[in-house]
């Protein structure tokens, strides 16, 4: 067994959370959604679902939660015609630096596509990421997990290149998190010619509420709606590439707007007061921004603040690049349409993520799909923007990530 | 309740204040009602004057979101953010009548703020610094040493803060000296010579509570040599956040002075480049106080209503200094807590409070902040 001769950094420079240097010799490329891979996820699940130490982290959880049997097998049933397909091979992966959890979802999407893994845990010490590796490390123990104990390596250094030269030299694909910065410092590491890198770089998200369809919910599903938009911004400080910054209201009859907007804000002020702690720091640099907005773009009207928790920014007419227009905390900008083609002059490179709430999803993916142009890579409800899925980015992870044997 | 109202009906009938008026009085001796009569006049009246002269306040002055309610007093004036003078230049003159121009040095790799002064702006600064630090230290002249280096004042047209500072404080002595070389290294042979030569004489020292405590103190307690500056007068300022790590506060900080020269007149202030001259100094009972010619009000950060007496919160500073540019009410990144109106121990009368530190940075970061190291 084993593939070509490679060498990985010796334990002396390099920290092994899981899996050993030796483990090279016994590495095996297998097909995807391996009936071991899916045994072993679900005990993984099972074990953080039941670990007192993984209960005090969210992100830990929903992890846990997506591993479990009944997502795989739901999971796989979309990939019908994978028997001829099997991993590429080693993937290194570079994990973002701040997401705690984001290395694990990255280590199964290549799991389950039948790669070695390699991932490089960033180097800050975050408990989520020990947790998870001794969860994993304990069940590598048993030996029906062997296949994929020798397939496993968490690794953790601090910034160097030679390192990182070492291990993209032997990798025939590289998943890579982070900024456009990082991005491109480790695409300029030396790689082996047929070795491919799948980046996962710094991105811009929006979303789009119908008017009508605000005044049309009763309290509960408002409530509802204002949790998942939660979820959706507060829960990761607006940070997250999925979290949307600018909002388009959708309209039928002009004259609702205003009342759509306070039903809808104030339902999300109720649960922004309740679920959302406000640093000093966050406040302070929502009201530098509302400042300069004022003061620096013309296209705003209006600004308006509820609590210092909502801060929006009113705009009658779109900027250049609708990037420029960047909230955190809490602050958002927001734009009137009754014309939803407006999307398709919205959708720059670096737009992934369309959230929607009242607006028909077909018509959306409609005009995505047929503008001419390559923004926007996913559609999704308010509140499941923050959803990892295994297609990301616009990749679907399992066929970016196994190759074909073709038989002919 | 009774305050405000006997402000607010005395405030429409009274004639327009100007600093002049402020001058009549010894800095320290206005009681609240009376300073939010006049230094409240005053600052409504720069209010107008920055509306008018200066394009971007007025924007956001327009659209300003936190009043609380429409009567005319201090804690309803708009208080801009300080980053604000880092990422735009604010002027309310035309900049030919710029005459100087304050930088802050800022954290390294951050745009420092500009600060454009004309002529009357810079000449009220050096007045109200003079009033204020003549009340404490006399209005004699001192032979006077600067605890820093010469290099920090190399452009004279565009001042760091820290220049500023020494130009500003230097016009309070003569005969003054620069303890530190180029590198930093305490010379401690221009030192000695300049205490013999004075002797039995006060000495004024200012230098920067950071470059004081690395490059005076520390240096003095390396070398050894023992230096009596009993008659010395230390003001210092700039701020504790190099220091919190070696954990030296207030107190520590005179302790080993003393203990190391037998200094015991040291003066803390506090104060913002964009609010130059009207500086907070520090009594001797260890409280900042606000002088008649500025004033601090705690907000909280959650909605930035006035925080009561006690309660720390977001440090907004007023001014009646600031006429060249719209500075005269900011909303600091510091954080700090007002103990009393009127009452301090010392004597002085106004705002007396403390300053606890920084914001700091919380957030939950996301995928895209990520940095290869």
């Amino acid at each position: 067994m084993g593939i070509q001769n490679i060498t990985l950094p010796s334990s002396e420079n390099v920290e092994y959370l899981v899996g050993h240097p030796s483990y090279t010799n016994q590495i095996s490329i297998i097909n995807p959604f391996n009936d071991t891979v899916i045994d072993f996820l679900s005990e993984l699940s099972h074990s953080i679902l039941t670990n007192s130490l993984a209960k005090k982290y969210s992100d830990i959880i929903t992890f846990g939660y997506w591993c479990r049997s009944a997502n795989l097998k739901k999971m796989k049933l979309s990939y019908p015609k994978v028997d001829n397909r099997k991993g590429v091979g080693i993937v290194f992966h570079i994990a973002p630096s701040n997401v705690p959890i984001n290395f694990a979802f990255s280590y199964v999407f290549s799991l389950l596509s039948g790669n070695v893994s390699i991932v490089r845990v960033p180097s800050k010490q975050f408990y989520q990421i020990s947790i998870v590796s001794s969860i994993v490390n304990k069940l590598f123990e048993n030996p029906k997990f062997y296949t994929i104990k020798y397939n496993t390596f968490f690794i953790r250094y601090p910034h160097d290149d030679s390192i990182t030269q070492s291990l993209s030299i032997i990798s025939n694909a590289r998943l890579i998190w982070g900024s456009d910065e990082t991005v491109n410092k480790i695409k300029s590491f030396k790689t082996p010619s047929k070795c491919f890198d799948l980046p996962f770089s710094e991105r811009y998200s929006l979303g789009i509420i119908g008017v009508e369809e605000i005044l049309n919910l009763n309290e509960s599903d408002l409530k509802r709606l204002a949790t998942g938009f939660f979820n959706d911004t507060y829960l990761m400080d607006q940070n997250a590439c999925s979290s949307p910054q600018f909002l388009l209201w959708y309209f039928q009859d002009e004259n609702l707007i205003e009342k759509a907007k306070q039903i809808f804000w104030n339902a999300v002020n109720d649960k922004v007061l309740n679920d959302y702690d406000l640093s000093a720091k966050s406040s302070v640099d929502k009201l530098t921004w509302m400042c300069l907005d004022l003061v620096k773009r013309d296209e705003v009207i209006e600004v308006n603040v509820l609590k210092n928790n909502i801060n929006r920014v009113q705009i009658n007419s779109l900027p250049k690049s609708i990037l420029e227009l960047k909230g955190k905390y809490g602050y958002f900008y927001e734009y009137s349409t009754c014309d939803l083609n407006v999307i398709e002059t919205l959708m720059d490179t670096k737009i992934q993520t369309l959230t929607y709430f009242g607006v028909e999803k077909d018509k959306l993916f409609d005009i995505v799909y047929n503008a001419g142009n390559i923004g926007i890579d996913r559609i999704v409800p308010i509140g499941s923007a923050l959803e990892m899925g295994i297609i990301w980015d616009g990749y679907d992870m399992i066929y970016s990530l196994t190759k074909i044997i073709d038989l002919k | 309740m009774n305050q405000v109202k006997y402000y607010t009906q005395n405030f429409m009938s009274i004639k327009m204040y100007t600093l002049e008026d402020l001058d009549q009085y010894q800095p320290y001796s206005l009681d609240y009602n009376n300073k939010n009569l006049i230094l409240g006049d005053i600052l409504f009246g720069l209010e107008k004057l920055h509306n008018n002269k200066c394009h971007e306040y007025h924007k956001i002055a327009q659209n300003w979101m936190f009043k609380f309610s429409d009567e005319i007093k201090i804690e309803n004036l708009p208080f801009i953010p300080v980053r604000l003078f880092k990422e735009l230049e604010l002027l309310s003159i035309d900049r030919a009548d710029i005459r100087k121009t304050l930088t802050s040095s800022g954290t390294s790799g951050q745009t420092p703020s500009k600060i454009f002064l004309d002529a009357t702006t810079a000449s009220n600064q050096t007045k109200v610094l003079s009033r204020i630090l003549s009340s404490f230290i006399g209005k004699k002249r001192l032979p006077m040493l600067i605890i820093d280096s010469k290099s920090v004042l190399k452009n004279r047209n565009s001042f760091s803060a820290r220049g500023a500072g020494i130009l500003g404080f230097s016009m309070f002595g003569y005969d003054v000296q620069y303890l530190l070389d180029d590198d930093f290294n305490l010379d401690f042979e221009l030192l000695q010579n300049f205490l013999k030569k004075h002797e039995g004489e006060k000495i004024l020292l200012f230098g920067f509570t950071y470059i004081v405590w690395e490059f005076f103190n520390n240096a003095i307690q390396k070398n050894g040599i023992p230096i009596n500056l009993e008659n010395g007068i230390l003001i210092h300022g700039g701020g504790w956040k190099k220091m919190i790590d070696s954990a030296v506060d207030t107190h520590v900080f005179r302790e080993s002075l003393y203990n190391k020269t037998k200094l015991q007149n040291i003066y803390n202030y506090y104060g913002l480049v964009e609010q130059t001259g009207s500086i907070f100094m520090e009594c001797e009972a260890g409280f900042l106080h606000a002088s008649n010619y500025s004033d601090i009000i705690i907000r909280n950060h959650k909605d930035y209503s006035v925080a009561s007496i006690g309660q720390e919160g977001l440090v907004q500073l007023v001014s009646a200094l600031p006429l060249s540019y719209p500075g005269h009410s900011i909303l600091t990144e510091d954080l700090g807590t007002i103990y009393g109106i009127d009452n301090c121990t010392c004597g002085r009368l106004g705002k007396y409070f403390k300053i606890s530190g920084r914001i700091k940075n919380a957030e939950v970061r996301g995928c895209s902040d990520t940095v290869q190291k």
